[in-house]
């Protein structure tokens, strides 16, 4: 039950292209509504890009299932506070996959000495784990087309900041630059990613 | 200070921010149209990123998720701005149905063109339930349709069509069987949607508020469904209102 003026809201689309998109949304609608079936097709529809994500910021594998777990429960919990008016379901739930990814990673104590001496900077490249899913396949494909259009410094700006996990502070702290630099090349590189990515309003 | 603010949406959607700026900037983004916009597109944007290294998850991990889910309760709907009621005197038949009203009281939006506004306490929300019950029920052009449950007690729903919005007001309702509880649905062009679970209570009370897309809507029932609610009905109805 989506009404027209939430039809003409809801009009910034990462995935407008893709016509599962929809599905993702109604169902999260209906989860907010007490819908455990459709939280279940929430479930397999995203678990896989969820998984993925933390697993690059996490890393370790238990850890991995514990924050991935959690996301969803989240999802779960605060499925009423999801509005479709401000954005697409599969952004919001992503958006609380990096969030929670993050938070784990940050209370876990590594210090950005410890990160600088284990050299884990060099570490950081967004395709490391091969995409077990065909979609993510095809995704990786437009995604590593768009990465290209960065210039090396926005990439490795917004590699440390969404891989990473590091706050723009600490970005700046690694890549020894002023904190202005640094917001600026994450701003300039995602906006260029929103293009090369068609993201709209 | 001010003027860089706007500068950090990049490092807010890619969650880069420390805890303290990260507060500073959601306070400001409640002001900030231009800001808001650019977040949710930058989101939108990393979230596309992270299809590129989607994986699949351990199976075990799906069952530990859907029986933690069993237990936990979900947060309750946000609630609208509630239209300010005039100056002038409610009618006493009025003033007793809210006090009904105030006693258990659960909300659902269903409206996305609805602006929300989270309230802090059950004493404000109950206030704006009340206001929003007396909207609907005060309205020029509002229809009633009053029944017996079966099984016991007996509801009436409410209709503004001004106001787009519906109450559903029941008292004397038993609790209902051991793992069932009540579900209210709204049958429209579509066939039937849940509009949420009816929980009596000690006094036997129940109130429901819908609001939005009402239009469509041809009827409205209640039915029994087991615990936690089914996504379609699964027995006759309890209770029926045609409109």
């Amino acid at each position: 039950m989506v009404s027209n003026e939430a039809r003409r809201l809801r009009s910034v689309r990462g995935l407008d292209r893709r016509s599962d998109a929809d599905p993702l949304d109604e169902n999260l609608l209906r989860v907010a509504r007490g819908d455990q079936r459709a939280f279940e097709q929430v479930y397999d529809r995203i678990a896989g890009p969820v998984f993925g994500l933390v697993r690059r910021i996490v890393r370790d594998p238990a850890q991995s299932e514990e924050v991935t777990q959690e996301v969803f429960v989240e999802v779960w919990r605060t499925a009423t506070r999801f509005d479709p008016a401000r954005g697409s379901g599969h952004s919001w739930v992503m958006t609380l996959a990096h969030r929670r990814a993050v938070d784990r990673v940050r209370s876990a104590q590594a210090s950005i000495d410890r990160d600088l001496r284990a050299g884990r900077r060099d570490q950081e490249r967004p395709f490391d784990v091969v995409a077990e899913q065909v979609e993510a396949r095809m995704e990786q494909e437009q995604v590593r087309r768009a990465l290209d259009s960065l210039t090396d410094l926005q990439r490795e700006a917004i590699t440390l900041a969404y891989y990473g996990g590091y706050t723009y502070r600490e970005v700046a702290e690694l890549l020894e630059l002023p904190l202005g630099t640094v917001k600026t090349r994450l701003r300039d590189g995602l906006i260029r990613l929103r293009d090369a990515l068609g993201v709209t309003r | 200070m001010t003027a860089d603010i706007h500068t950090l949406a990049a490092a807010y959607a890619t969650n880069a921010l420390p805890p303290d700026e990260r507060a500073d900037f959601e306070a400001h983004l409640d002001g900030c149209d231009a800001c808001s916009q650019e977040v949710a597109e930058l989101q939108e944007t990393v979230a596309r990123l992270s299809l590129a290294v989607a994986q699949n998850p351990p199976a075990e991990l799906r069952a530990r998720v859907l029986t933690e889910v069993g237990r936990v309760r979900q947060l309750p709907s946000q609630l609208p701005v509630a239209p300010p009621l005039s100056g002038s005197a409610r009618p006493g038949w009025l003033r007793g149905v809210m006090a009904t009203a105030a006693a258990v009281v659960v909300i659902l939006a269903f409206s996305l063109g609805f602006l929300t506004v989270q309230l802090r306490d059950r004493l404000t929300e109950a206030r704006a339930t009340e206001q929003r019950i007396a909207a609907v029920l005060s309205a020029e052009d509002v229809l009633t349709r009053s029944a017996p449950m079966s099984g016991g007690g007996q509801a009436t729903l409410a209709v503004s069509p001004s106001r787009d919005a519906a109450v559903l007001l029941g008292s004397g309702i038993p609790a209902p069987p051991d793992g069932r509880t009540y579900q209210m649905w709204l049958t429209g062009p579509e066939g039937q949607t849940s509009a949420g679970l009816l929980e009596p209570d000690a006094d036997g009370h129940v109130t429901r508020i819908a609001s939005g897309e009402l239009a469509d809507v041809r009827q409205v029932a209640v039915t029994v469904e087991p615990a936690g609610g089914s996504p379609q009905p699964t027995s006759e109805p309890v209770w029926v209102a045609r409109l």
